[in-house]
């Protein structure tokens, strides 16, 4: 069975989704229909940064993969080497 | 990136039907083979020809083009085609949005598959006894195995 580590992790992850999602949803597509006047906007940042955070995040989940990809790569080649 | 893979796990804890020990004598030789390859010389199930993937590569991309000029005809707003304000505002970052909406769908899978997975006791009891009703056989022909 997945252990007590394994069960927090995941589920935190399925909750961080969650909420990653229903905020987002709020953001892009409920805030442009509720008037620019009410409370709610104060929760929320410019709407550019809709666009620019994801673009940002997802320009550094591909940086840190290549990083770990040519870590993993270099690694594996030096251990080849070595046992030649 | 727009084939999502199928959520791993639908195939685990799945041992007898692929691993069907042959007991007629005239099989006997696929018992080497199986303990050999590991996996058999059975197809993949994943592994379609190459004319399925590539229709199924363009389905994909046909419908990302489909949606793709949807969406730019409504963002690019033609003078004859005007949504009102609200509506352009919520329309034209829906891509980075999807995008967004993946990712979540994606990584609540991840969490969920890693948070309930199970161990397969059964199905590795069945495999152990696969394996010594293999080792048996082969060593009731007179093959000589490594160990004991």
């Amino acid at each position: 069975m997945a252990t007590a580590t394994d069960q927090l992790v995941g589920f935190g992850l399925v909750a961080f989704s969650l909420v990653l999602f229903v905020y987002y949803t709020l953001w892009i597509i409920v805030l442009p229909f509720i008037d620019s006047d009410h409370g709610i906007h104060q929760y929320f940042l410019p709407r550019e940064y809709a666009v620019i955070i994801p673009v940002a995040a997802g320009l550094l989940l591909l940086l840190f993969i290549g990083v770990f990809i040519m870590f993993v790569m270099w690694k594996s080649r030096k251990h080849a080497k070595k046992s030649d | 990136m727009p084939h999502p893979a199928p959520p791993a796990g639908g195939a685990r804890c799945r041992l007898s039907s692929e691993l069907q020990l042959p007991s007629s004598p005239a099989r006997g030789a696929a018992v080497t083979a199986h303990l050999g390859t590991g996996r058999g010389a059975a197809p993949a199930p994943g592994a379609a020809p190459s004319q399925a993937a590539m229709t199924k590569l363009a389905q994909w991309l046909c419908a990302l083009a489909l949606l793709g000029s949807a969406w730019a005809a409504l963002a690019l707003a033609p003078p004859g085609l005007q949504p009102p304000a609200p509506l352009r505002r919520a329309l034209l970052p829906l891509p980075v949005y999807l995008l967004v909406a993946f990712g979540c769908y994606s990584l609540a899978t991840v969490g969920y598959r890693l948070a309930t997975f199970n161990d397969c006791e059964e199905a590795a009891a069945e495999l152990q006894e696969h394996i010594r009703a293999a080792r048996a056989d082969l060593r009731r022909r007179g093959l000589r195995l490594g160990d004991q």
